[in-house]
């Protein structure tokens, strides 16, 4: 399964993968509008982690068996047949043992609304079923974000 | 008479976890599902909701087609009275018999409840581990105004919020010296039990339930300590113990606990087991108990399920995590979070307004155990180091101190690992 692959010794720490990723899940698709009027700030799937000069963005790594799958008491969480860890926003009763179970922290609480839920990445299915790439990895300028076959397939992809 | 080659005795969240496991390897074998309760698989950890007013449908877990488009039979409301291992069957109430090939118990936990003077014969004295309980509850909300809660662990707490939520009069009546004490160290048990005083709920620890008064309505109840809380309705919520109704009188090992190995195999050959009802390892120590929590069900379900088909897939073992989804602030546990000796080394830190607060608890430099309120994003970055079992004594500080925890403080070979391939995590079969 192809999923987005994190190189960090590519990163720059410009956090469009954070900026693409909002937009792309806002009913405006667009950046600006996104963080001013929907109130999404904060609600980016992928995170960047900076420690100058390392830095990396961290989203769902769609686990063949996912913890936050085994945790999520209203099956709000759910593997989908290709492969996508799909967490079902309005499903979602904000229960955190998603929060608690991945070990990566890429399940996270939206503890900012009066309707409390989890938000992870989706791998931007919708973008994927009409041929794009996920967002982040397309606004990724260094392609330190790459949206291929895992290592165990791609023995070439550069990593230390 | 019914013929199935697998059997699972259950609905829920392990009998789930058992049929995506079997489904794994065998996708053409019958698979049949039994549950006494009237509405089939549905999730217990929401059941505060449906007392709250929500649907049943609701409830459930894995949406309405799920069984169908497993090929899963199910027997809903059809109780099993007989479990003849010798014969491989079973027998339902009525005496319908049900033969197996392979046969997983996902019976589930029974609710403890000890032995109160004036508790029988009276309607407004519950439990609450499953929907006939909650269903009652909801029932009867209209006829009681003031409600003891006996027992501060997550059930006692998460019902007594609830009830209170409905604008009961709510006192949580608790043994031990603080609420929760199981996933909470000390310092975090004062702040749940202060964010839930703050909500109107009173607490009476050191304490116990002797008498429920009244003849058929209750009228209160009397303390060990000697005082009288005047209420019309008593909710025991104790523990849940496994459930050893079907198993007993059979050649099943079962001591607090149905035994399982670690493929979920019981005692004896194609019988196995998952779920509350099971006694398996719990990864902090090593020893095999009943941890009954939702991760563990379907982990343990999912395993059982995989081996059923034919495969030796091992547990990977539990590790007991919590989370208190009603309170204000969100508290996030695992592990172990109040040392048991000295030979455990604790941290921990908070803001004086307690809307923070984080301890670690760690043993020869390996994370052990933590709890977390206020800021929970990231925890789970703490629980997968109790699970990796890697030394952190460099990092922490950060652990503690970081609010959002990050990958930044992992080793770098660790991490791109996770970052470049296919899966890190256990059960990848």
């Amino acid at each position: 399964m192809k999923k987005v692959i994190i190189i960090e010794d590519f990163c720059i720490a410009c956090y469009n993968c954070e900026v693409a990723c909002v937009a792309t899940h806002s009913r405006s698709e667009d950046p600006v509008k996104a963080y001013k009027r929907e109130g999404l700030r904060g609600r980016s799937n992928a995170v960047v982690e900076v420690e100058s000069p390392v830095a990396f963005s961290v989203m769902c790594r769609h686990c063949r068996h996912p913890w936050c799958m085994d945790a999520c008491i209203s099956g709000a969480i759910q593997r989908l047949d290709n492969g996508i860890v799909y967490l079902d926003e309005g499903r979602c009763v904000g229960c955190w043992g998603c929060v608690v179970g991945c070990p990566y922290g890429a399940a996270h609480p939206n503890l900012t609304v009066k309707d409390k839920h989890a938000f992870k990445c989706d791998l931007c299915i919708d973008r994927l079923e009409i041929g794009l790439k996920p967002a982040c990895v397309e606004a990724c300028p260094n392609r330190a974000l790459i949206y291929d076959e895992t290592m165990e397939k791609r023995a070439e992809v550069h990593t230390p | 008479m019914i013929k199935s080659e697998y059997v699972i005795v259950g609905a829920n969240v392990a009998a789930v976890g058992a049929i995506d496991g079997i489904r794994r390897h065998d996708t053409k074998s019958s698979i049949l599902s039994i549950s006494y309760e009237p509405i089939g698989s549905y999730s217990k950890a929401m059941l505060a909701g449906y007392i709250e007013g929500a649907a049943h449908q609701w409830l459930e877990y894995r949406g309405k087609g799920y069984f169908d488009r497993m090929g899963v039979k199910c027997l809903i409301g059809r109780r099993v009275t007989v479990l003849d291992i010798e014969k491989s069957r079973l027998l339902l109430e009525g005496g319908e018999e049900v033969c197996y090939k392979k046969l997983l118990l996902a019976v589930g936990g029974a609710p403890f409840k000890p032995a109160i003077k004036g508790a029988e014969n009276k309607e407004l004295v519950f439990t609450f581990t499953e929907f006939l309980d909650a269903q009652k509850i909801r029932d009867t909300l209209k006829k009681f105004n003031d409600v003891a809660v006996i027992g501060a662990g997550f059930t006692g707490t998460e019902i007594a919020y609830t009830l209170n939520k409905l604008n009961k009069k709510v006192t949580v009546v608790e043994l031990g010296d603080r609420a929760l004490v199981k996933a909470l160290d000390p310092k975090s048990s004062e702040i749940a039990e202060s964010l839930m005083r703050d909500e109107g709920i009173e607490f009476y620890l050191n304490d116990t339930v002797e008498e429920i008064a009244g003849d058929r309505e209750i009228t209160g109840v009397r303390l060990k300590g000697g005082k009288v809380i005047p209420c019309q309705a008593v909710v025991t919520a104790i523990g849940v113990i496994p459930n050893g109704q079907l198993i007993s009188g059979t050649p099943l090992k079962f001591d607090r606990g149905l035994d399982v190995d670690e493929f979920m195999r019981t005692n004896i050959p194609d019988v196995y087991g998952a779920g509350d009802v099971v006694k398996a390892v719990d990864i902090t120590d090593g020893q095999k108990r009943s941890l009954p929590l939702w991760p563990l069900a379907y982990q343990q379900g999912l395993v059982a399920g995989i081996n059923m088909a034919g495969s030796m897939y091992p547990y990977a073992g539990g590790l007991p995590m919590n989370s208190l989804k009603f309170l204000k602030l969100p508290i996030l546990s695992a592990g172990i979070t109040t040392p048991p000796d000295a030979s455990y080394e604790t941290l921990s830190t908070g803001d004086p307004k307690n809307s923070f607060y984080r301890s670690l608890v760690l043993k020869d430099g390996r994370l052990k155990g933590f709890v977390t309120i206020g800021a929970i994003d990231g925890a789970g970055v703490l629980t997968g180091l109790i699970r990796s079992k890697i030394d952190v004594s460099g990092i922490k500080e950060k652990l503690l101190y970081k609010k959002r925890i990050g990958l930044m403080q992992l080793p770098r070979d660790w991490r791109n690992k996770i970052f470049t391939r296919r899966d890190e995590t256990a059960y990848h079969d």
